[in-house]
């Protein structure tokens, strides 16, 4: 009987385990299955064209994430690098606790409320909405994660090596250069992409931000288009051809951030 | 050899300005982004001035979302914020809990490592694409199911009403599965938290798993576990585009589970580029505060619950 | 009379065989000990015992462990566990359950209903058989964290015994307490073995040599000798057992 009990247990949590393994199989059918057939060369090299004219593409939507993730790549591992160092070089001081608990609080700060404060802050000073603008959103949302998550890194030096380091008469400057960032190298590359992949699905804080564009556009001071924006603009379009972009640029979008979130899984749960 | 010169040139050269700059650099970095979180509210604040002023608490009073007229009632969206978040939650929980036992008891090895990628690929999925997916392949479909929980339920109140294929009922689903992913890797990592001795002490008392289960594991994690509840709560309530393609937006109190209505997120999400008088831009920038607020207070909570037992146990 | 036989035992720990081949004979009414430098397989060795091994992700046994001649591997896994009770290093009852509720911990899991009698019979009964009722029958409803460690293992051991097993494994059950509190044990370990077998894990030679009846001597996952605990210690057949009670190594 009490065996039986645990069985029946046992046999509950893998169902339940199962049935959700099934939607995820179920969703990532369904975007392959709808994506698939738009993923062309028209896909990577037009931009987007009227409806009725049966062809157009994502190229102004990538070319603007790209963009726009990079510039918000730039600032938030310049910035967050530098946080992760401060919290590294000075642990458990007043200042570096406040650091902590303001990064856990922006990370809780709902995306779309970063978004209108850039909004206020960049786009009404500019006068016009910009890709620079949604990079900043986009910015605020990634530091906090990638703060936290170096000062971890920079937190697995082995002290051996550190203390071996001082020992030569090393500076403190010297230490941080030729021992602790040379040892954080390639886990800080990881954790930078992990918030790229992070960033690179938010929709919520480019909506008043980089706002989008019909048309390819280059210079990050002028209204972009970025992949998320494109989807969400296409999904709840009325027309089926917007709908087929839709899924294409969903199933390339997810590629891209499950892959990459996927390959550096041992370095996920830093900065959580 | 020549690489290696110039790079201890370039230190030198960092070194000569000597270390109380680069600790200066430090510094100004870490005040810049302390001060971010406080330059997102003081931005909230200044703008929703406005609104406070000329409206007041009305906005708490009035049951009415009526821009044109200048009729400004959150009630409405705040309530539907909550009641979104805490039934995902709940929903969501009683999907999660079990993954998190089956990964971390039931399973092992390859299998085990299996589902974690299952539950990881959940998380990274952006929910604008979740949001596309809903949008086809989930609200066709939802009529059906509410007409049967109509059918089956209907003599509640809240579970009678019209199908409507957006609205809370798709937006929760959706959220739901958003959220399981998160409680999952957070119960897991509570139940690491059980002392593993503890553990042998049960299972050498010849106890099945399940009874380790709900004798130990349950009660140890049980106020872990109001954690979660409050961090995945602050997760739904802050959710923007699932639930801006889903909830059907229409500013209105809903009369059932199956009818359409907005969320906090959403109205700022879909009025706020079309905000046509100085009044209803401060008034979304004061639902954007009252969001701030909400989230803040239910992350505080969450986060007070787990440095009290991190200090427990370890 | 055997009571438990090892026949050709090897554990692993994925690839990483911890122990290699053990032929042993558990004897009744007899306390076992087994001795041996850390790191030698002894605590894989009784965790074998009562299939506590399997509980680690990718540990694996070979080989037949009978229990009154019925194969342990093939008998209910939680039957095992309740013929076999546990000891561990470190005291650990159960902190969110009363004193009264750790000594019935075997029940109340496996959701057994008990009357108000049986339980403070069984409880009283237990608690007595490990000399610790006089200390706790005023605190029965308490938690456990406010007694000694001492105590606190003494009421471990009486929560396995409420489960009525048959053999007692200790592992290392008194390297995390005081002199005092070890003298007390090793009381209650000599005074139990009439009605109980006990296979006990040390690495204090002493210890066991003034408590054993038989002693095992372990090296490198091997168990290289086995007899009775005088002949071990006074005139060990290898040498490797001569140097290591010796002193020579370990």
């Amino acid at each position: 009987m009490r065996v039986l009990t645990d069985r029946l247990f046992q046999a509950f949590t893998m169902v339940v385990a199962l049935s959700v393994s099934i939607i995820l199989a179920f969703i990532l059918f369904q975007l392959i299955k709808d994506g698939i057939g738009s993923i062309n060369l028209n896909f990577f090299v037009e931009t987007a064209r009227p409806v009725g004219s049966n062809s157009g593409g994502f190229k102004q939507a990538i070319v603007g994430s790209l963009i726009i993730d990079s510039i918000a790549m730039i600032i938030i591992i310049s910035l967050s690098v530098l946080g992760g160092l401060f919290l590294h070089v000075y642990p458990e001081t007043l200042l570096s606790k406040i650091l902590k608990e303001s990064m856990s609080l922006l990370q809780g700060t709902p995306t779309i409320v970063c978004g209108i404060c850039v909004y206020y802050m960049v786009v009404r000073s500019m006068g016009h909405f910009s890709g620079f603008a949604g990079s900043i959103a986009l910015a605020l949302v990634g530091i906090p994660y990638m703060v936290l998550a170096s000062e971890q890194i920079f937190k697995m030096t082995p002290s051996l090596l550190v203390e071996a380091a001082y020992s030569l008469g090393l500076s403190k400057t010297r230490v941080i250069f030729y021992v602790i960032l040379r040892f954080a190298k390639f886990p800080l590359l990881a954790i930078s992409l992990l918030t790229l992949a992070r960033i690179a699905g938010e929709t919520a804080p480019l909506l008043f931000t980089a706002f989008g564009n019909s048309f390819l556009e280059l210079n990050p001071g002028r209204p972009m288009a970025a992949m998320p924006l494109q989807i969400f603009i296409y999904a709840i379009s009325p027309y089926d051809e917007w709908h087929r972009l839709a899924w294409a640029g969903a199933l390339v979008l997810i590629i891209f951030v499950t892959v990459l979130s996927i390959i550096l899984g041992r370095y996920r749960r830093l900065g959580e | 050899m020549f690489k290696k010169a110039q790079n201890i040139l370039s230190f030198r050269s960092i070194d000569l300005a000597n270390f109380s700059l680069f600790d200066l650099l430090l510094k100004v970095v870490a005040v810049f982004l302390i001060l971010l979180p406080v330059l997102i509210f003081i931005i909230l604040f200044i703008n929703s001035l406005p609104a406070i002023s000329k409206l007041g608490f009305s906005v708490f009073t009035t049951n009415n979302w009526d821009p044109v007229s200048d009729k400004f009632g959150v009630i409405a969206p705040l309530f539907v914020t909550i009641i979104v978040g805490v039934v995902s939650t709940v929903l969501g929980l009683m999907i999660s809990t079990p993954i998190a036992l089956f990964l971390s008891f039931y399973s092992r090895g390859k299998i085990s490592s299996f589902f974690s990628t299952v539950i990881d690929a959940l998380a990274s999925i952006p929910s604008v694409v979740l949001g596309l997916w809903a949008i086809f392949y989930v609200a066709p479909h939802i009529g059906a199911i509410e007409t049967v929980i109509k059918a089956l339920f209907g003599f509640i109140p809240f579970l009678n009403g019209n199908p409507s294929p957006f609205g809370l009922l798709t937006t929760i689903l959706i959220l739901t599965l958003m959220l399981v992913p998160i409680q999952t890797v957070l119960i897991k990592e509570l139940i690491t938290l059980v002392p593993r001795n503890l553990l042998e002490a049960g299972f050498s008392l010849g106890t099945t798993k399940y009874e380790i289960v709900t004798n130990l594991i349950l009660p140890f994690i049980g106020q872990g576990i109001v954690a979660v509840v409050f961090l995945s709560l602050a997760r739904g309530m802050e959710e923007t585009m699932a639930t801006a393609m889903l909830i059907g937006n229409r500013p209105l109190f809903p009369d059932s589970i199956f009818s359409p209505t907005a969320t906090l997120t959403s109205i700022i999400a879909n009025e706020f580029s079309e905000a046509f008088s100085k009044t209803y831009l401060s008034v979304l920038f004061e639902l954007g505060l009252i969001l701030f607020a909400l989230v803040f207070v239910t992350n505080v909570c969450a986060k007070l619950i787990l440095r009290m037992l991190y200090r427990r146990f370890r | 009379m055997i009571k438990m036989k090892l026949q050709d035992v090897h554990a692993f720990f994925g690839k990483n065989e911890v122990l290699k081949s053990i032929n042993l004979d558990v004897y009744d009414k007899a306390v076992t000990s087994i001795i041996g430098p850390s790191g030698c397989g002894k605590t894989t060795l009784l965790r074998c015992l009562n299939r506590m091994h399997e509980l680690d992700r990718n540990a694996s046994i070979k080989g037949r462990i009978l229990l009154d001649n019925a194969d342990i591997f093939k008998m209910d896994l939680y039957k095992v566990r309740r013929k076999v009770g546990m000891v561990f290093q470190r005291p650990n009852p159960f902190p969110f359950m009363s004193i009264q509720d750790n000594v019935l911990a075997g029940f109340l899991m496996s959701g057994k209903r008990l009357s108000k009698n049986q339980k403070e019979e069984i409880c009283e009964k237990n608690l007595r058989r490990v000399a610790l009722w006089e200390e706790s029958k005023d605190r029965l409803r308490d938690l456990p964290t406010n007694l000694s460690g001492g105590q606190q293992q003494r009421l471990c051991i009486a929560r396995a015994l409420a489960n009525d097993p048959e053999i007692i494994l200790m592992d290392e059950p008194t390297s995390a307490l005081d002199p005092i509190s070890t003298s007390k044990i090793e009381e209650l370990i000599i005074g139990l073995k009439n009605e109980i077998v006990i296979v006990i894990v040390t690495h204090n030679m002493q210890q066991a040599a003034r408590i054993s009846d038989f002693t095992s001597f372990m090296y490198l996952g091997n168990l290289i000798e086995y007899g009775v605990t005088e002949q071990i210690f006074k005139v060990p057949k290898e040498k490797l057992t001569e140097d290591y009670i010796t002193g020579r190594f370990g």
